[in-house]
C-alpha cells in the first residue's frame, strides 16, 4: 500500500524511561523523583540529539514539525522537566502531565495508576487538532503500556479497529468506563487517516524483542537510540547530519566505542527493522563521515553497490509496514497482567 | 574489554545453551561476545531472551558442526566453514581475543596447533582442567587445577616443568593465589619414585626457584587440597579426570537409587541436600565446566558438549578474565 505523501510531521514522546532514565521501579527512586532538579535528571543516551535532529531534519526539508511529550507523571515535577528539556536544547510544542490531584479530589483513586485510558484520551484529543497530511512517529518504552496504547491509537485513527471493537478491548483491559466513553466520543469525531508510520519502543527493561511481535511490524523495539535513528534515517525522516549527531553524542557523552555502535546497527538489521539495503546506505554514509569504522561495511563492494542500486531503482514501500496489532493474541496476556 | 568468540553450535548444532549463556553474560558484564554458528538459528533464540545487543555480534558459519566422534580432519580442510573453524580463525587473525567452545575437542586441539602461536618461551601447550578438592580455609579456591589432561599423551621432564609454569601462572591469574603450590602426580611421595621422566621432572621442579613445589602427589592426595596445581602427562591426567567424573556419577546414581527405597533415606537425602549445596565445590565444578588450553598467545576455553547455559556463561567470563589478566603474570 502506497502512502499519501505527508507535509507535516508530529513526534510524540513519552517521558519516563523513554526520554529520561527515571528510577520509578524502586521505592527510593520513587520518593526522590519530586525532589529532583533538572540537573539530577538523566536523559537516555542519544535521545536529546535524536529529538533535536528530528526537528532539524524536518526543517531542512521544509516540513512543518511538532514535538510533543505525553507523560503519566504529575504536573508538580513539570518545572524540573521543562528545565531539563531546555538544558538539553530541546524545543517542544507541548507537554501533557497527568493531573493526579484532580483525580484524588474526584475520588478516582483507581485512575491514579491507570495509563491506557488516560494516554489514549490525551493522544486522541491532540490528534483532533492535527491538519490532514500529518504523519506521526510515536516513541515509548517497555516499562508500562506504551506498546499497547500507541498501537491502539494508531489503529483507531487509521480505522483499522472500529468503535465496537475498541470498546471491547478497553473493557477487557479494565479501563475506567468513564474514560472508555470519552475515548469512544473522541474516536467518533476523528477523520480516519493512516497517520502513524512507526512506533518505537525503547527496550529499557531489555524485554525480549519477540514478545512485542503481536504488535505488528509497525512497532519497532529498539535497544538504544542509534537503532531508532537508523530506522528513521532509512525512512528519510532523519538526515545524515542528524544521525551523525546521534552517533557523536553516543561517542562523546556516553563513551560508546565503534564496536558497540556497529553491534547495535547489526542487531537492528538482523531483526529486520532496518533493511539490508538501508543498512548498506547508512554504513557507507557513516563510514564516509568517519563516525564509524570500515568494519561496518562487512559486505563486498559489489554487493554494496547492488543494494544501493536496488534501493534507488525499486519504489520500495516495504519500510512502511502495514498491519494492525493482533489484539486477539495480546488481550489474554495483557488482561492477566 | 576483551572480545570472546563463542562457538555456538557445539557438537550437536543446538545453539540454545551457548546463546542463553552469552545473553546472560551480556547483561552482567561488558564483555564483547561474537556468537559463531548458523546466524538464523542464533538470531531466533536470541530474540526470545533478554540481552544487550551492543555486546553481541553474530558471525554466520552455516556448515554443520563436527560431531563428538567426527575426525578432526574436516575442520582442517581448506574452506571449512563450521563454527569451530571460524572461531579459531577469528582468534588467530586477531578479530577476537579468545574463544569458548563445546565442540569437538581433538579438532580444537588440531586447529590451535595449526593456527595459533605459542607464547614466547613455551614449546608445548597443555589442556588444563579443574576438579573439586577439600580446602581447609573458606577463602581458598575449592577447585584444583590439573594439567595436562590429554593434549600430550607422553611427556618428557621439560614438558612437565613447562606445564608447572603454565599452571602456576593460570592459578595466580584466575584464583588469585599469590604462591600456588605445585605438585607432581606420581605413584609415591619419595623423589626417586616413578620412571626416569618423573624423577627428572621432580628434580627440575625442585630446582625451579619461581615455583612453590610441594613434591610428589599420590592419587589419594589429589582431593586433599595439598596442591593448587597438579602436573602430569596427558594420558594420566585424562584418566584421572574421567575417573573423577565417573565417581561423581556413581555417587549421584547411588543416592538416586537409594532414595526411593525407604522414606527415611529419602528424608535424609533431602536434609543433606542443603548441606551439599553449601559445600559448593561439586556444584561449582559443574557450573565451571571450562578447560583452558594453556601455552598459546590466546587461551581458548573448552567446555563439555553437554554444558548448561550457566557453565557456558561462566566459561565466557573466564575466557575474558584470562585474556585480560594472563599476560600480566610473567611465565
Amino acid at each position: 500500500m502506497k502512502r499519501v505523501p505527508h507535509h507535516r510531521l508530529t513526534f510524540r514522546w513519552d517521558l519516563d524511561k523513554t526520554y529520561l532514565n527515571t528510577d520509578f521501579h524502586s521505592l527510593r527512586g520513587l520518593v526522590r523523583i519530586p525532589f529532583e532538579s533538572a540537573a539530577d535528571k538523566v536523559a537516555a543516551p542519544g535521545v536529546a540529539a535524536l529529538i533535536r535532529g528530528l526537528r532539524a531534519s524536518a526543517q531542512r526539508k521544509g516540513l512543518a514539525v511538532r514535538v510533543l511529550f505525553v507523560s503519566g507523571s504529575p504536573p508538580q515535577i513539570g518545572r524540573a522537566i521543562l528545565e531539563k528539556l531546555s538544558m538539553d536544547g530541546i524545543e517542544h510544542d507541548g507537554i501533557t502531565f497527568k493531573d493526579q490531584w484532580s483525580r484524588i479530589r474526584r475520588g478516582k483513586f483507581r485512575d491514579l495508576r491507570e495509563q491506557i485510558g488516560y494516554k489514549l484520551t490525551e493522544l486522541l484529543l491532540d490528534r483532533r487538532r492535527e491538519p490532514p497530511g500529518t504523519a506521526e512517529y510515536l516513541f515509548g518504552d517497555d516499562w508500562e503500556s506504551d506498546p499497547l496504547i500507541y498501537s491502539l491509537y494508531a489503529d483507531v485513527i487509521s480505522g483499522a479497529i472500529d468503535r465496537e471493537e475498541l470498546a471491547r478491548i478497553l473493557l477487557a483491559l479494565h479501563v475506567d468506563p468513564e474514560l472508555a466513553v470519552r475515548v469512544d466520543a473522541l474516536t467518533e469525531q476523528l477523520n480516519r487517516d493512516d497517520a502513524v508510520r512507526r512506533i518505537f519502543i525503547n527496550l529499557a527493561k531489555r524485554t525480549p524483542p519477540r514478545r512485542l511481535d503481536p504488535y505488528g511490524a509497525r512497532l519497532v523495539p529498539t535497544f538504544n537510540y542509534l537503532q531508532t535513528a537508523a530506522c528513521l534515517f532509512e525512512e528519510g525522516v532523519l538526515d545524515l547530519p542528524a544521525i551523525t549527531g546521534v552517533v557523536a553524542a553516543l561517542r562523546g557523552d556516553y563513551g560508546y566505542d565503534s564496536r558497540r555502535l556497529v553491534n547495535s546497527l547489526r542487531d537492528i538489521e538482523r531483526r529486520k527493522h532496518l533493511s539490508e539495503a538501508g543498512a548498506a546506505v547508512l554504513a557507507k554514509n557513516l563510514c564516509g563521515e568517519a563516525v564509524l569504522p570500515e568494519i561496518m561495511q562487512g559486505r563486498s563492494r559489489w554487493r554494496d553497490l547492488w543494494l544501493r542500486l536496488r534501493r534507488r531503482l525499486l519504489v520500495d514501500d516495504s519500510v512502511f509496514l502495514r498491519g494492525r496489532a493482533d489484539y486477539q493474541r495480546l488481550l489474554p496476556i495483557l488482561a492477566g497482567k | 574489554m576483551p572480545i570472546v568468540a563463542v562457538d555456538a553450535m557445539g557438537c550437536a548444532g543446538d545453539v540454545r545453551a551457548a546463546v542463553e549463556g552469552a545473553a546472560a553474560v551480556s547483561l552482567q558484564t561488558d564483555i564483547q561476545i561474537v556468537l559463531i554458528g548458523s546466524a538464523p538459528r542464533i538470531q531466533f533464540v536470541l530474540e526470545d531472551l533478554q540481552y544487550e545487543p551492543e555486546q553481541i555480534d553474530i558471525v554466520d558459519a552455516p556448515e554443520d558442526p563436527l560431531g563428538v566422534s567426527d575426525a578432526p580432519d574436516r575442520a582442517l580442510r581448506r574452506g571449512a566453514n563450521c563454527s569451530l573453524t571460524v572461531a579459531t580463525k577469528l582468534v588467530a587473525e586477531g578479530a577476537a581475543d579468545t574463544m569458548v567452545t563445546a565442540g569437538n575437542a581433538p579438532a580444537l586441539w588440531r586447529l590451535c596447533l595449526e593456527r595459533m602461536h605459542l607464547r614466547a618461551g613455551v614449546h608445548r601447550a597443555a589442556v588444563a582442567a579443574v576438579y573439586p578438592r577439600q580446602v581447609d580455609e573458606r577463602t581458598k579456591d575449592p577447585l584444583g587445577l590439573i594439567l595436562d589432561v590429554g593434549a600430550t599423551v607422553r611427556c618428557d621432564a621439560a614438558d612437565l616443568l613447562q606445564f608447572a609454569y603454565l599452571g602456576d601462572a593460570y592459578v595466580r591469574c584466575v584464583s588469585k593465589v599469590a604462591e600456588p603450590r605445585v605438585g607432581l602426580l606420581n605413584m609415591a611421595s619419595r623423589a626417586s619414585a616413578g620412571d626416569d621422566v618423573l624423577v627428572e621432572a621432580h628434580r627440575s621442579l625442585k630446582r625451579a626457584s619461581r615455583l612453590n613445589f610441594v613434591g610428589n602427589l599420590e592419587g589419594h592426595e589429589l582431593a586433599s587440597g595439598r596442591a593448587d596445581v597438579v602436573v602430569c602427562e596427558g594420558l594420566l591426567g585424562n584418566v584421572v579426570l574421567k575417573m573423577l567424573h565417573g565417581l561423581a556419577l556413581i555417587a549421584v546414581d547411588l543416592a538416586s537409587a537409594a532414595a526411593p527405597r525407604n522414606w527415611r533415606w529419602r528424608a535424609g537425602m533431602a536434609m543433606l541436600g542443603g548441606g551439599v549445596d553449601r559445600r559448593t565445590p561439586m556444584v561449582e565444578y559443574i557450573a565451571y565446566a571450562g578447560a583452558p588450553i594453556l601455552g598459546f598467545t590466546s587461551v581458548p576455553i573448552y567446555c563439555d558438549p553437554s554444558a548448561p547455559p550457566r557453565a557456558l556463561g561462566n566459561a565466557i567470563k573466564l575466557a575474558a578474565k584470562v585474556s585480560r589478566d594472563f599476560d600480566l603474570v610473567p611465565l
